[in-house]
């Protein structure tokens, strides 16, 4: 007797192709269908880019019942169907995490970007200070790139000869990824891994919008 | 273990964080730790007392109801079952006056924001010196006020503060019907008693009723004495209603009523009103984003048609309109819905009659449900008015 985590219904596992490849997840087959897997790298800003899913409307509803109505089970969603590959592809990585307030965090009482992947075991350093408390989400696309001044990498860090990457949970213009990328230039920063990326950037990286850029070249 | 928010008891939807359990059923409100005890504080009561002023004078049925209302709300729960336009809003100013006189918390509860920032401007113009506080989407940085208005989603705001009254609107509409969470959230703003109020009262209200939890009170008459508008069924197929519809809208177009035609879906509404260019006619969903531009536009007869998707089923009120149900057998038109878009008809004293047609291409029990219990109702009335006389 299981229940989605969502939807609050049981779980059904009638057939045996449930039980085996279904056993551990603790959405429902129709929840998880709402989300849209892409597992591919994308360009943004220069930075190569991993996500998992596309941000689409009920991701965006799931994040933001984890993330503002603090809803700490669901951390386990997002990336529990793919831990061991993961822990394969980032076997010799630091996660960098996207800076968040402090104010945020006690508010909170927890990390939300650490509690995402903490099931991978992978080394997470938490390299940078948010000075400003003002949300990204509210903001407009030109203000978003004014964060570069927000974030202070802090001092006293040991990652010389560490492969980087950064890590934060959803990817909407990239300007909080490309800020973090400027200040750690000295380093082996080698791209980044997000859960959700922004639907324009799915449809930039289509297959016919690259054939009508080389067309028009 | 209880959640003090929305009464949940199920063991399995209460989860461990890093401050202590929470109940999963209502966290879509912002979590609440289980453990932490809430200090309950009452609702600061209204400051100043004032009469209402109406431009227009109550019926002796309204007169009587809202008496009613009065002296029993302290006792125990009402349903104030009206037929649609019989006024319902106007009857519960008796009830916030006395409130106001006696100090005493009131809260009023719709489901709808348009219709709380609507009814709240109204009831500021009625009570004068009162501060008459809405509270949806947009507007939630400031909660103190003499009478309180407010959409259901919001009344979490309230848990640790509450109110002696509440009179909740339209229980048998969208947010509230069927959703445990947000009815339990909203029984437990009240301290003392509660007042529905609806058109429809469903299955929960007349179990409810049978056993005595909740006292009935029954209007079925509008206040211009009208019978309430029978609509008219035609069953033929499909290519058939399209005609039926054009000859509805041209015959119509004639006079200076204004033609409000309901479609089940978005995408029906976009090709009818593609179909139907040829009259001046618009569309309206819940997807428009210049909604209030659209109804004010109609309202001055600038638009001669309206397609409209469920959304303007509800609250809006028209001076002179014919209305027609295009599909009425879909299934997205249930009963209430159906009584609903009927009752949209003849709402002023100046325009008490028109027409309403539903187009339906199978046969389907929600209709003749409807039709059946507006009957029900014009007899109702006609029996109470011979009585009378």
């Amino acid at each position: 007797m299981k229940k989605c985590l969502w939807c609050q219904k049981i779980i059904e596992q009638e057939y045996i192709i449930d039980k085996i490849f279904y056993n551990n997840d603790k959405l429902c087959a129709k929840c998880r269908s709402n989300f849209k897997v892409l597992n591919k790298n994308y360009q943004v800003n220069g930075i190569k880019v991993y996500s998992l899913y596309e941000y689409n409307d009920f991701m965006s509803s799931v994040i933001i019942q984890y993330k503002e109505c603090l809803d700490e089970v669901l951390c386990d969603v997002f990336i529990e169907d793919k831990i061991e590959y993961l822990k394969l592809k980032y076997r010799n990585c630091v996660f960098i995490m996207a800076p968040s307030s402090v104010e945020k965090l006690e508010q909170r009482g927890f990390n939300h970007v650490l509690k995402i992947f903490k099931k991978l075991n992978i080394e997470m350093i938490d390299a940078f200070d948010k000075i400003d408390n003002t949300k990204q989400m509210l903001l407009h696309k030109d203000e978003r790139v004014l964060i570069k001044d927000k974030i202070k990498i802090k001092e006293n860090l040991n990652l010389k000869g560490k492969k980087l990457i950064l890590v934060d949970d959803i990817c909407t213009t990239g300007s909080t990824l490309s800020a973090m990328y400027l200040q750690l230039k000295n380093y082996n920063c080698c791209g980044a891994f997000v859960i959700g990326i922004n639907q324009k950037i799915v449809k930039e990286h289509n297959i016919i919008s690259y054939i009508k850029k080389v067309m028009k070249m | 273990m209880k959640c003090h928010r929305c009464n949940n008891e199920d063991e399995s939807l209460f989860a461990m964080s890093s401050k202590g359990m929470y109940c999963r059923a209502c966290v879509g409100f912002k979590r609440i730790i289980v453990q932490e005890d809430i200090i309950v504080e009452k609702q600061v009561p209204p400051v100043c007392d004032s009469d209402y002023l109406l431009e227009y004078s109550l019926t002796k049925y309204q007169k009587e109801i809202s008496k009613q209302i009065c002296d029993n709300i302290f006792d125990t729960d009402i349903l104030l079952h009206g037929v649609t336009g019989s006024g319902k809003t106007e009857m519960i100013l008796e009830l916030i006056e006395k409130c106001l006189k006696e100090k005493i918390s009131i809260l009023i509860v719709i489901s709808r924001r348009q219709v709380v920032l609507e009814i709240s401007e109204r009831l500021s113009h009625i009570f004068k010196n009162c501060k008459v506080t809405p509270i949806c989407q947009g507007y939630t940085s400031d909660l103190d006020g003499d009478i309180i208005v407010a959409t259901s989603h919001q009344c979490y705001r309230f848990i640790d503060k509450i109110f002696e009254i509440v009179i909740v609107d339209e229980v048998d509409a969208f947010p509230l019907k069927g959703d445990l969470v947000l009815n339990n959230i909203v029984q437990n703003c009240c301290s003392k008693h509660l007042l529905y109020l609806t058109a429809t009262p469903d299955e929960y209200f007349l179990n409810k009723i049978k056993n005595n939890e909740i006292m009935l009170l029954k209007i079925v008459i509008r206040p211009h004495y009208h019978n309430l508008v029978v609509p008219q069924v035609v069953l033929n197929l499909k290519f058939v209603l399209y005609y039926f519809l054009y000859c509805f809208i041209k015959q119509r177009i004639k006079t200076d009523h204004l033609i409000l035609i309901f479609v089940p879906t978005i995408k029906m509404c976009k090709k009818l009103n593609y179909l139907f260019k040829y009259f001046k006619c618009d569309y309206l969903t819940s997807k428009t984003e210049n909604k209030e531009e659209i109804i004010d536009k109609f309202k001055n007869k600038q638009i001669n048609v309206l397609f409209a998707t469920t959304i303007l089923e509800r609250g809006v009120t028209f001076t002179k309109v014919d209305v027609c149900v295009f599909m009425a057998n879909h299934m997205v038109f249930d009963e209430s819905s159906l009584i609903q878009i009927a009752g949209r008809v003849g709402r002023k004293i100046k325009a008490p009659t028109g027409d309403c047609l539903f187009l339906c291409d199978g046969v389907s029990d929600q209709v003749n449900k409807c039709v059946k219990s507006i009957i029900g109702a014009n007899d109702e009335k006609m029996s109470l008015v011979s009585k009378n006389n």
